[in-house]
């Protein structure tokens, strides 16, 4: 196994925002309103001496229909970073992780159905961004801040 | 103290691997995610290697059982992996009293034998619910057809009843962490999930955590007071009422799912568990 340090090497000054977005309403354009989730965080958090999740929330109930989780980070250090999220409903569960070079703004989109409303889990991690090894969560060599929002109905 | 958590390679994550590499770093472990069939990786580094989701080790099995014979120190062991990736175990369960499921094997050279109404042909080698199929009373020469594709791919058969009550009560899965029970969780039938339904990414099933049924959860423990079973790491059984009671459906020791992420202080629990078992 390779040192996961160095692996790391590139984790630096990342934004991500988290967001939860439902259709519009007929006739409605755009994405529904916001609701924060929590302040922006650091990855790792501070004075976080064990465990590798920056950020993880309490079960919610996000909506109500079908949803997309839409996870932008955007990077503002000097060095490509990724973010792994996990996310699980009381029906599905899932992994994903996105990878920004700096300044530039990563997305990922998961469309979720009306039956994975409520207990919603979210953690945020940082992960190697290997799209060959599985995602899985890092330790960092450096602090870096993450900004985590849900976007609800 | 070193650990290295043994997965699959490819599409197929394992969602409870974040909480756990987490929770062992949490007991000051220093975890992580290894391919088991990766050439890359030392083992020999490790303290203990834990399986957890090999779920690609059914057309490769020996090759699987020889890795696992192979590691220094391994959880769960060797012999238990082996007896656990072979559902022939039921008909030992049943020689032993407990109530499983019935189940007729149909190994390489027979012919199938299926009982009246509903029922599943299933490999007896296999993880999750890859060719599985549930059948109609009136489908049995496709079902005699799936039987002898699995035959012809040298794998022996299974055929079992498909019991209504899990379309009704659900599947019952009881997960046990250190010898302990953990937690309980109601399974809808996936094999009534269509595979459009699944996503490389995303493990969609019926799933919550539930209060196990008194005599269920007695069934479950009975099975692994043997003392077999006295150093498992980590343990499933999961069950189907019946109108005879509860039964096993199948006594997951090797790669099962453990649904940390309904219920994270499981993932602690098993953290615990392993530094215990690092400690002994």
């Amino acid at each position: 196994m390779r040192p996961v340090a160095r692996r790391l090497a590139g984790a630096l000054g990342a934004a991500l925002v988290l967001a939860v977005a439902v259709p519009p309403l007929a006739g409605a354009a755009g994405w529904a309103a916001t609701a924060v989730l929590g302040p922006s965080v650091r990855c790792p958090a501070p004075l976080q001496r064990s465990g590798l999740t920056c950020a993880a929330t309490p079960p919610i109930t996000a909506h109500r229909g079908a949803y997309a989780l839409i996870v932008e980070m955007r990077v503002a250090g000097t060095r490509r970073a990724c973010v792994g999220i996990s996310v699980a409903t009381r029906t599905v569960a899932g992994l994903n992780q996105a990878c920004a070079a700096p300044g530039r703004l990563a997305r990922l989109v998961e469309r979720l159905g009306a039956s994975d409303a409520a207990g919603l889990r979210i953690a945020v991690f940082l992960t190697s961004g290997s799209s060959s090894r599985p995602i899985a969560p890092q330790r960092g060599p450096v602090a870096q801040r993450v900004g985590l929002r849900l976007l609800a109905p | 103290m070193r650990v290295a958590v043994a997965t699959c390679a490819g599409d197929d994550v394992d969602v409870d691997s974040p909480l756990l590499l987490d929770a062992l770093a949490g007991v000051g472990i220093t975890a992580e995610l290894a391919v088991w069939d990766d050439p890359s990786v030392e083992w020999d580094r490790v303290d203990l290697t834990l399986v957890r989701s090999t779920w690609d080790y059914a057309p490769r099995r020996d090759e699987f059982l020889a890795w696992a014979r192979a590691r220094r120190r391994i959880a769960n062991r060797a012999e238990i992996l082996e007896y656990s990736t072979d559902k022939h175990y039921l008909a030992d369960l049943a020689a032993r009293g407990h109530p499983v499921v019935p189940s007729h094997f149909c190994d390489r050279g027979e012919r199938p034998d299926v009982p009246d109404g509903p029922f599943v042909v299933k490999p007896t080698v296999g993880a999750g619910s890859i060719d599985v199929t549930r059948y109609r009373s009136d489908e049995v020469t496709a079902a005699r057809a799936h039987v002898a594709r699995l035959h012809a791919a040298g794998r022996d058969a299974l055929i079992q009843p498909y019991l209504e009550s899990v379309d009704t009560r659900g599947e019952h899965a009881l997960v046990f962490i250190g010898g302990a029970f953990s937690h309980a969780m109601t399974k809808g039938a996936m094999l009534n999930v269509d595979g459009g339904a699944r996503t490389a990414l995303f493990r969609r099933e019926r799933m919550s955590v539930t209060t196990p049924d008194p005599d269920a959860r007695a069934v479950a423990e009975r099975v692994l007071a043997d003392p077999r079973f006295d150093d498992l790491l980590y343990a499933r059984v999961d069950l189907l009422a019946s109108d005879e009671g509860w039964l096993i459906l199948e006594l997951e020791l090797a790669e099962p799912s453990l649904f940390l992420t309904h219920v994270p202080d499981a993932a602690r629990r098993l953290a615990r568990a392993v530094r215990s078992t690092l400690e002994a």
